[in-house]
């Protein structure tokens, strides 16, 4: 048996690095220190998985699956790529590039988790740090609209709560932990405090502590269903603190509001800075978004919602994310690599994505595959093939390869390789 | 006779959902975790929900079916269910030009669905393709 | 690939000597030779142009987080400056925060062939290296930034010179960096509870070492040790009207450092323009220029680089968290802080230098003072310390600043007159020439960096050279504008001993290489003890996923150092 170890878990954006992978005879039996999802992940990666290519639900080999596959994006009038936010970093700029080629648009998961975050940030900027810092500094952690417990099972263990730091040795008793939701969570339950708000009022809670923070007057005793004294109460806990950190999910993001709750809740850390140290991090979902974010950042400007169809980068989220451009029925060919729209997107964009011809990346059965024209099987990054994934601060870490992937199916970077081989020779006889 | 409450409801990530699309979004674990809503007791008692029984939530986008549990840490007139292909059947497109829809804060009717089944994943992916 | 004759240029190649001298430059299998071997290769036509050796630019943030978050901030900037694809370009967008692509592609149509990347965060090291691969037609290097390190401060506090040159040496090898890049030592690190430091002799929050301590005990490594280049540092109290007197100070403290064998140089300055203000608020400000110049002019063991102003709306980016959250106050504009776990920061403000803004008109002064008051051009850098000052597709224009007096008194009448009666620069009469323009942005940076084969075009240097449609013999400085326009498009650029730009036209994009110190200390195992101790204890990631591997650097250039016990 061989013992793997300092491996990184390939499935939220903690990227813990400290997994240790039990292999035998090219087969995970046995993992140690991840939590429930890294166990199911690592322990069922080659469960369900897809084996062969398939054109129109009917096994094809490989090379006729790439090549269907360039045909429908090289005819299609207005392709979209999209996902990239659960495969490594070389798959996605080759993403990039087949998007260019194809003068496609290119979004990936961040415009329905927290694309809105980047819009903020647009606006008025962001005060940020690493993890490491939050471990050893912050004694004030806020969860706002985020439920680590479920979302990030070891946030907490390795970064936000529990663990010793430079300046905290005392663990958890030196923290004093906020959990502001509109449900009690398995997260408030770990709280120090738990704040109940009501569904869409983030924005005004936000506003109304900032004002708390400022020293201005708020009118009325209740808002969003937090009494003002507990507001004024949060804001002077927060301006005591002697590093304070606030992690947010996808709560803000996703309701009511958008990118102007968070817009709230950045200025209100910025604005924190005048009084003591704090910082804000979003609770990035997919291991890689981050790394999708900033390769297809590097590359074209623009962190998401590319459009390449007059040959140089455009970026408009509304117009060119991949929600929109379906349920706007627009899209009319799609490659989806490192995602599942069709398990994720409301049923207007999964309708139009039934009817046009989809060619997915994928390693198991999901609704998508089961949607698409063409579905080529592909490894799985972090476990039968190594790569880059950003951490959700940014922090960059080079997946494993532990295992070798089942015959004939190859890491989401060589598929597109192969794609855009195809894609090249099928324009230059056009042109 | 069974009433109708109006919820507000919640859509997002659940440590067995988790857990279960990591087996694969075909399989009974992830099934189970994504096709329930998470009600308030205060909630199942108005709408005299008897065990085992499937429920029926609705928007102006669409119906589907699913089971129900109590959750402790819901209020009243909320209503929680993991992200999946099952809620987003009632989910609307509209992004507000952000390219985010709304997930959360989302207003639902809920009431007993009278003996209707929870949908398969194949059910659901074969009512796409024959879509007109 | 087939030699390459660059014929009947005027030749400025300042490092062998050579003063635009009509020459033959040749081409063989990637670098400069003597005699031809066989016959043929291809001419390339230099007839009545000048010829130089590619640029060298020391310091430009072209990669990494902080130069990412940039770009991600910023859609308003790529907006107005948006690059198609070509046949064989990618496209992109430019400005003050181009794509990595477009970064490679211009720099290389102005004739430059090697920048180097003067800030990285070592825990972000990868992300600098897969920026760096994605920067087509150039050889780079990356600079660590160690002045706020956990174990700088460590090992400065124990005054633990064998230690802190290991660790020199492993965080080098450690993130495949080149250089010991300092920024605003100490006061990062206070940054991290909010605060900062406010001179050298501050004292670092916990640690109770001083800046001064920092700078010092650093520089003594970096000589001893041997490293290719000096200790590149952004002083403290950047930004803060009175400040030359800290830079002069910090300049001050490591003069008695005995250079490595081969240099005189112990310190390199950055951007000092930002750290030349004379007054003692924003109100009042003026330039400080003439103090440091005098300074840098009888001590040789400094050299500078300017971090020229450009009147535009540009995106500064430092490493200067405090600095960066000051300018958010002072301007009001979006603001982005990135603090890096125990080991550094970042801070990213847009921000417009105004014409009319009687602070910017001598910020823009103090620049073109610090180049024309130090008389020794091989200890003074062209640089806009990109994008802070300006985006580096405005060198040209400074380069015409510098050559032409005229090309100066015209923006001066443009801008605001404080700059007229605060600072020296209306009576700055020298006129710099082509020799100097090629020292202080070839021949003089690459020496600084301890590059041997770049910067000139003696037998056995790259085959990087440039040729600019630009005659030397008629040229006169009052037709600055033809010079800005020769020296924004390079006639020709060839890299590597590959024709690559031709009338400003990408013909090729090759990859270029990245330069690294692959160096150990004897001692390494017993720090490797130490590091692997506190690296459970405090950072976030396991010691054996915080290195760069090899296969970061497809085209990475070790340099290797002799450690001596």
């Amino acid at each position: 048996m061989v013992v793997h170890t300092d491996v990184i878990c390939p499935f939220c954006g903690s990227l813990c690095d400290d997994i240790e992978v039990n292999v035998e005879m090219n087969k995970i039996v046995g993992i140690k220190n991840g939590c429930a999802i890294s166990r199911s992940k690592f322990m069922n990666y080659d469960v369900e998985r897809i084996t062969y290519s398939t054109v129109e639900g009917k096994k094809v080999q490989y090379r006729e699956a790439v090549e269907v596959a360039a045909k429908i994006l090289v005819e299609a009038k207005r392709p979209i790529i999209y996902g990239l936010s659960k495969t490594e970093n070389d798959a996605i700029r080759n993403a990039v590039y087949l998007a260019e080629l194809i003068g496609g648009a290119i979004d990936n998961t961040t415009s329905v988790c927290h694309g809105s975050s980047i819009l903020a940030m647009q606006h008025v900027g962001s005060a940020t740090t690493t993890l490491g810092e939050v471990k050893n500094r912050a004694d004030i952690i806020i969860f706002w609209g985020a439920n680590p417990v479920e979302a990030h099972p070891r946030h907490l263990i390795r970064y936000s709560g529990m663990p010793k730091g430079m300046y905290n040795p005392n663990g958890r008793k030196d923290r004093y932990i906020v959990v502001v939701d509109v449900r009690e969570t398995k997260s408030a339950k770990i709280a120090d405090q738990f704040i109940r708000v009501e569904p869409n009022t983030d924005f005004e809670v936000l506003q109304a502590l900032r004002a708390a923070v400022r020293g201005e007057a708020i009118h009325g005793e209740m808002i969003g269903g937090v009494s003002v004294n507990v507001i004024r109460a949060l804001a002077e806990k927060m301006k005591g603190a002697r590093v304070g950190c606030l992690f947010y999910g996808l709560g803000l993001n996703q309701s009511e509001g958008k990118h102007m709750n968070i817009d709230a809740m950045y200025s209100l850390v910025s604005e924190m800075n005048l009084h003591t140290k704090f910082a804000v991090n979003p609770m990035r979902g997919c291991y890689n978004v981050t790394g999708a974010n900033m390769v297809t950042a590097w590359q074209t400007g623009y962190p998401f919602a590319v459009d390449m169809s007059r040959g140089y980068p455009r970026y408009n989220p509304g117009e060119y994310t991949a929600v929109d451009l379906l349920a706007r029925k627009e899209a009319d060919a799609a490659l989806v690599m490192g995602s599942d729209p069709a398990a994720t997107f409301p049923i207007d964009a999964v309708r139009h994505l039934a009817k046009i011809p989809v060619v997915t990346l994928e390693r198991k059965r999901t609704p998508t595959a089961m949607l698409s024209k063409v579905v080529i099987p592909v490894a799985t990054s972090g476990i039968e093939c190594d790569g880059t994934a950003y951490r959700m601060d940014v922090v960059p870490l080079k997946l494993r390869k532990v295992v070798d992937p089942p015959k004939g199916v190859y890491p989401d970077a060589k598929v597109l390789e192969d794609i855009i081989e195809r894609v090249k020779t099928l324009k230059e006889g056009v042109e | 006779m069974t009433g109708k409450i109006e919820v507000n409801l919640l859509t997002g990530r659940s440590l067995d959902q988790a857990v279960g699309l990591e087996i694969g979004k075909a399989s009974k674990e992830y099934f189970n975790s994504v096709s329930c809503v998470e009600l308030s007791k205060a909630d199942v008692d108005t709408l005299k929900l008897e065990k085992d029984t499937t429920v029926e939530i609705s928007t102006s986008h669409g119906r589907v079916i699913l089971s129900w549990r109590v959750s402790e840490g819901l209020s009243p007139g909320s209503a929680f269910v993991a992200y999946g292909p099952w809620i987003n059947q009632i989910l609307g497109s509209e992004t507000n030009c952000t390219g985010t829809p709304q997930y959360k804060g989302v207003k639902a009717i809920v009431k007993p669905a009278n003996g209707e089944h929870v949908l398969t994943l194949l059910d659901l992916v074969k009512a796409l393709k024959e879509a007109p | 690939m087939s030699d390459i004759i660059v014929k009947g240029g005027y030749v400025y190649d300042p490092l062998n000597g050579i003063d635009g001298e009509k020459a033959d430059i040749l081409i063989s299998g990637g670098k400069v030779i003597e005699k031809l071997k066989g016959r043929g290769g291809k001419v390339v036509d230099a007839s009545g142009m000048v010829v130089m050796p590619g640029g060298v630019d020391i310091h430009s943030h072209i990669a990494g987080s902080k130069v990412n978050t940039g770009r991600m901030l910023r859609p308003e900037d790529h907006r107005k400056d948006v690059v198609p694809r070509g046949k064989i370009t990618r496209s992109g967008v430019g400005y003050s925060c181009p794509s990595t692509f477009v970064t490679g592609y211009r720099y290389a149509q102005m004739g430059y062939t090697s920048v180097m990347e003067p800030a990285m965060p070592p825990i972000g090291a990868k992300h600098v290296h897969e920026e760096l691969n994605d920067t087509p037609m150039l050889d780079m290097a990356a600079f660590p930034l160690f002045g706020n390190n956990l174990f700088t401060l460590k090992y400065v506090k124990q005054g633990d010179m064998e230690m802190l040159k290991a660790f020199v040496l492993w965080l080098l090898r450690a993130t495949k960096g080149y250089a010991i890049k300092i920024v605003n030592p100490g006061g990062v690190e206070n940054w991290k509870w909010g605060r900062n430091v406010g001179g050298l002799d501050d004292i670092v929050e916990n640690y109770e070492v001083t800046p001064r301590q920092i700078i010092t005990s650093l520089a003594k490594a970096n000589e001893e040790l041997g490293l290719p280049h000096t200790i590149h540092l952004h002083c403290n109290n950047l930004g803060v009207p009175g400040n030359y007197k800290t830079t002069i100070e910090t300049m001050d403290a490591v003069k008695d450092i005995k250079p490595k064998k081969g240099r005189k140089t112990t310190i390199h300055v950055v951007h000092v323009q930002f750290n030349a203000l004379d007054g003692e608020n924003w109100g009042n400000v003026r330039s400080g220029a003439s103090q440091i110049a005098k300074y840098v002019n009888v001590h040789d063991h400094v050299s500078i680089d300017l971090g020229q102003v450009i009147f535009t709306d540009t995106t500064t980016m430092t490493g200067d968290g405090p600095w960066q959250f000051r300018l958010w106050n002072l301007s009001g504009n979006k603001w982005v802080n990135k603090d890096m776990e125990m080991e550094a920061g970042a801070g990213i403000v847009p921000y417009t230098f105004r014409k009319e803004n009687p602070a910017n008109s001598i910020q823009w002064a103090i620049g073109l003072e610090l180049a024309l008051e130090v008389y020794d051009p091989w200890r003074v850098y062209l640089t806009t310390d990109h994008p802070n000052g300006g985006p580096f597709i405005f060198y040209p224009k400074v380069i015409a600043w510098l050559m032409s007096r005229k090309a100066r008194n015209e923006t001066m009448l443009e801008v605001n007159k404080a700059c007229m009666k605060r600072s020296t620069l209306i009576d700055c009469y020298r006129e710099y020439t082509f020799k100097e323009i090629a020292t202080v942005t070839r021949a003089a940076t690459a020496k600084a960096l301890g590059m041997a084969h770049k910067g000139h075009l003696g037998p056995g240097a790259d085959g990087d050279v440039s040729v600019y449609d630009i005659n030397p013999r008629s040229w006169r400085p009052s037709m600055h504008k033809e010079l800005e326009k020769a020296f924004t498009l390079a006639k020709y650029t060839i890299k590597g001993g590959e024709l690559v730009v031709k009338d400003g036209e990408v013909l090729a994009t090759p990859q270029g290489s990245t330069y690294w110190v692959d160096a150990k200390a004897p001692n390494e195992d017993e720090l490797v003890k130490d590091l692997e101790a506190d690296f459970q204890k405090y950072i976030t990631i396991n010691f054996r996923n915080y290195p760069v591997d090899d296969a970061y650097l497809p085209h990475g250039i070790p340099v290797k150092l002799e450690v001596k016990n």
